[in-house]
């Protein structure tokens, strides 16, 4: 059995909270229901009896009263997610009008039958603690009613002592005996639903493979699509025109045919060479490299090409002392990635803006790349950082890539001890902003030795 | 190998800078067409503004105006709705074969195609260019000979 990861244990807690949250609001519902009807009929009741002289009917009905208030607020709480609370209301709300009952009827009958069996009523209400909340809520709302209960048998008229220790001992062992059987059932319960959760976990991670790979399938059949029909044209050309051929066009074809053996070897290289770049990532020794020539010798690797007929303006904003502990050749691989990125996917004309400082907390340094091009949709920068991940869009368009520049990027980033984050509202022409964070060089005396070999 | 000769045009427009050279290369060599090529819609639109092929291959797509586009802004105007049109992209999906039939091409071939099965195609469009203009000049001369003066001015030399 693998270890479950952390983020899995996250989205199970939040489908266990879900679960709780309805549970509540339908328990809130019944039980205030119940009340509700309850204090009505006493309205009624009282009102054609003229029961309201009589001071153990007021309290009852004052009790009631309490209580829908209670369930009330209970049911805002839940509105709000507030489980705990809204849990501790149901139950204070209806052992309220139980022990209100209990006192008001036992002042002048004593411990007679209808208060014994209200105490049996409390029961319930400890195993929905459980239930709505967890077990050690449960066990502290038994203690509670326990409590309660002695208050109630001592302090009603009774005919010795011992007939209300006796009274007290059953009822609380009923409480327990009702709350240990909630316990039994609810991890046997915890434990199927987790069973449950996990399932659904590995489904909904099955479909991202899923996606991923018929995206990889689209992007890359797209990009070895042309090269092929090229190559095999020429070929066939080459192979079939030969007599009428001029010199200078068979020249062509061949210039043309070594051209496109280059794209494609890229190609493959790109996608082949994913496992060794998981691997060698971490393979280097970190020093102090400085932000502003990398910037720079990274701008001079750009593609002319991929940025558009036009020249574009590049505005760099950064100190010329900002550092960061790591490495020259991963950090330039990081921003040629970025910067080509910014000028695929933002209109010809369009600046470029990288900045860099030192994080408010002072431990990292932030480089950002921000252009005012498409801007990613928020729904899709989740998946953005993963491998062969491209977005809809672009699949459809004539920027051409393998998805992988990102992930290029998250995995350099994350081998020198940073990360990297995306910003957009996905607005186009609002653009987007890259921010990789780094490690801040250690002063000499606080590093660890550095292990060579 | 049927050669049309330079007076008929094979109008190519791809985006991509490795496959439109070829293809052109192709087509020439193996037609002896004229061939004119373009690197976007926009750009084809220009071409065949300037002077109307006698076929077209376009690929889906392109910067500026896509495949699609251009085959709508084509069949839109009178004066060139009739030049036979091949689509070829690299599109696989079948929602995008039917936006290609629905907007009116002739054939739709997905990329890489045989070389042979490109030049085949454009050979049937070739020759349906030449059907359809053989059949206008046919029905351009029954209908001037069709004519009353003309009639009239063979009556006068008969009598």
């Amino acid at each position: 059995m693998t270890a479950v990861p952390d983020s899995d244990l996250r989205v199970l807690d939040a489908y266990d909270r879900e679960r709780g949250l309805r549970l509540a609001r339908l328990v809130t519902l019944v039980f205030g229901g119940i009340i509700a009807l309850g204090a009505f009929g006493l309205l009624i009741g009282g009102l054609i009896a003229g029961a309201f002289g009589h001071r153990a009917f007021v309290a009852v009905f004052a009790a009631s009263v309490g209580g829908l208030l209670c369930y009330g607020l209970a049911w805002l709480l839940v509105g709000r997610k507030q489980l705990l609370l809204s849990a501790t209301l149901n139950l204070v709300g209806f052992i309220g009008i139980l022990a209100t009952i209990q006192v008001t009827h036992g002042l002048a009958a004593g411990l007679d039958a209808v208060v014994v069996s209200i105490f049996g009523l409390y029961g319930i209400f400890c195993a929905l603690a459980g239930v709505l909340i967890d077990s050690r809520y449960m066990f502290a709302s038994v203690v509670a009613v326990n409590v309660l209960n002695g208050v109630v048998c001592f302090a009603l008229p009774h005919s010795s002592l011992g007939t209300a220790a006796l009274v007290w001992v059953v009822v609380s062992l009923e409480a327990w005996v009702a709350a240990l059987l909630t316990f039994g059932a609810q991890t046997l319960y915890t434990q199927t639903a987790h069973e449950l959760g996990d399932l659904r976990l590995a489904i909904e991670r099955a479909q991202r493979l899923d996606d991923l790979k018929n995206q990889f399938i689209r992007s890359v059949n797209h990009e070895l699509r042309n090269p092929i029909m090229a190559w095999y044209s020429a070929a066939v050309t080459l192979q079939e025109g030969d007599e009428f051929l001029t010199p200078v066009s068979r020249a062509k074809l061949a210039d043309r045919s070594v051209d496109i053996g280059k794209r494609v070897l890229k190609l493959l290289r790109s996608i082949l060479d994913v496992p060794l770049l998981d691997a060698q990532a971490k393979d280097f020794t970190p020093q102090v490299v400085a932000v502003r020539p990398v910037i720079d010798s990274a701008l001079e690797l750009l593609d002319p090409q991929e940025g558009g007929e036009q020249m574009r303006d590049i505005h760099v904003t950064v100190p010329p002392d900002i550092a960061i502990w790591g490495d020259e050749l991963r950090l330039q691989q990081i921003l040629v990635n970025l910067f080509s990125n910014g000028l695929k996917y933002s209109a010809p004309g369009t600046p470029l803006d990288v900045a860099a400082t030192r994080t408010p907390t002072g431990q990292m340094v932030s480089i950002t790349v921000r252009d005012y091009g498409l801007g990613v949709p928020p729904a899709e920068q989740s998946l953005l950082f993963e491998r062969f991940v491209r977005l809809p869009r672009d699949l459809t368009s004539p920027v051409g890539g393998n998805g992988l520049g990102l992930y290029l990027c998250r995995v350099l980033a994350e081998a020198m001890g940073g990360s990297i984050r995306v910003a957009s509202t996905g607005v186009p022409g609002e653009g987007t902003t890259f921010t990789v964070e780094l490690p801040l060089p250690v002063p000499a005396a606080t590093r660890e030795p550095v292990v060579v070999g | 190998m049927k050669d049309f000769g330079e007076g008929t045009t094979v109008l190519l427009i791809d985006d991509d800078q490795h496959l439109l050279p070829v293809l052109e290369i192709m087509v020439q060599t193996f037609t002896n067409c004229t061939v004119v090529t373009a690197a976007d819609g926009v750009a084809g639109l220009e071409r065949v503004a300037e002077a109307i092929p006698d076929c077209i291959v376009v690929d889906v797509k392109m910067p500026h105006l896509d495949g699609h586009q251009f085959a709508r802004a084509l069949r839109g105007d009178p004066a060139t709705a009739d030049i036979p049109l091949i689509i070829l992209t690299a599109l696989v999906q079948d929602d995008e074969r039917f936006a290609g039939m629905a907007t009116g091409a002739d054939v739709y071939l997905t990329k890489p195609v045989p070389p042979k099965e490109l030049l085949a195609a454009i050979r049937r469009a070739l020759a349906t260019t030449a059907e359809q203009r053989m059949a206008r000049l046919q029905s351009l001369v029954q209908s001037s000979e069709m004519r009353p003066e003309h009639a009239a001015a063979q009556g006068g030399l008969t009598s």
